[in-house]
């Protein structure tokens, strides 16, 4: 499992802590043209007080299931206690989504937002995501 | 054209135009981007590039950063400096 293999990182590289989340690979890759997209949804629950529970504004959200890879459940008390908060969780209760706090939007997910995302319907997490990064530049403007 | 709001999204990770998680993470910003009515530039940043540069101008040229689905990067610690940047220096960040 990917999570493994990352895991020994985070024990003498405490900074390194984050690719356990960004660089779980994604087997399913490639499927053809515009069949049917994901192999079934995932009901994920999110954290109350969470950025993810205020982009989302519910408290049960479905996602799209399409990666085999998760994060190491041993591992989430190390990350918690650097400030990585699991603020989703899906029916497993596998961490989902999770964010960073005390710091203006940083949140990663162990699924592909984008893949949900149309024309007329941005996915909530993106249009957040876009939402923080106007208000960086114009702070960054201003000054 | 208001040129002050055209926001620059650097995309951590090595574009290739067959992945479809790729080309679905350019569609995404823009459907994004129409409903806030903002003007985009996708700047992906290949990840060897990461790993050799030796200041973190690039980095900063973007307003936003994010970590891109489709791993192996070609460097995993370029892509992981890029990630440490925008955690340490407070970038908004993204990854999926």
């Amino acid at each position: 499992m990917c999570g493994l293999a990352e895991a020994g990182h985070v024990e003498y590289h405490p900074d390194t802590a984050l690719p356990l989340i960004v660089s779980v690979a994604c087997p399913v890759e490639e499927w053809s043209g515009d069949g049917p997209k994901l192999s079934g949804g995932m009901t994920i629950g999110i954290a109350p007080t969470s950025r993810a529970s205020r982009i989302y504004g519910q408290h049960q959200v479905k996602e799209g299931f399409n990666c085999s890879y998760e994060l190491n459940p041993a591992f989430e008390e190390v990350l918690e206690a650097r400030g990585l908060r699991i603020v989703g969780r899906g029916e497993r209760n596998e961490a989902r989504i999770v964010e960073l706090a005390d710091h203006q939007f940083f949140i990663a997910t162990l699924f592909q937002p984008q893949l949900a995302s149309a024309q007329g319907a941005p996915h909530p997490l993106i249009a957040a995501y876009l939402k923080a990064v106007m208000a960086f530049r114009q702070e960054r403007t201003a000054s | 054209m208001a040129a002050y709001r055209t926001l620059r999204i650097g995309v951590i990770g090595d574009f290739e135009a067959t992945r479809r998680s790729h080309l679905a993470t350019n569609a995404a910003l823009r459907h994004a981007a129409e409903r806030l009515a903002a003007d985009l530039e996708v700047c992906w940043l290949p990840t060897s590039s990461l790993m050799e540069s030796t200041d973190q101008k690039e980095l900063e040229a973007c307003d936003g950063l994010w970590a891109s689905p489709g791993s192996p990067y070609q460097s995993m610690e370029g892509a992981l400096r890029a990630i440490r940047f925008a955690r340490e220096r407070n970038w908004p960040f993204v990854g999926t």
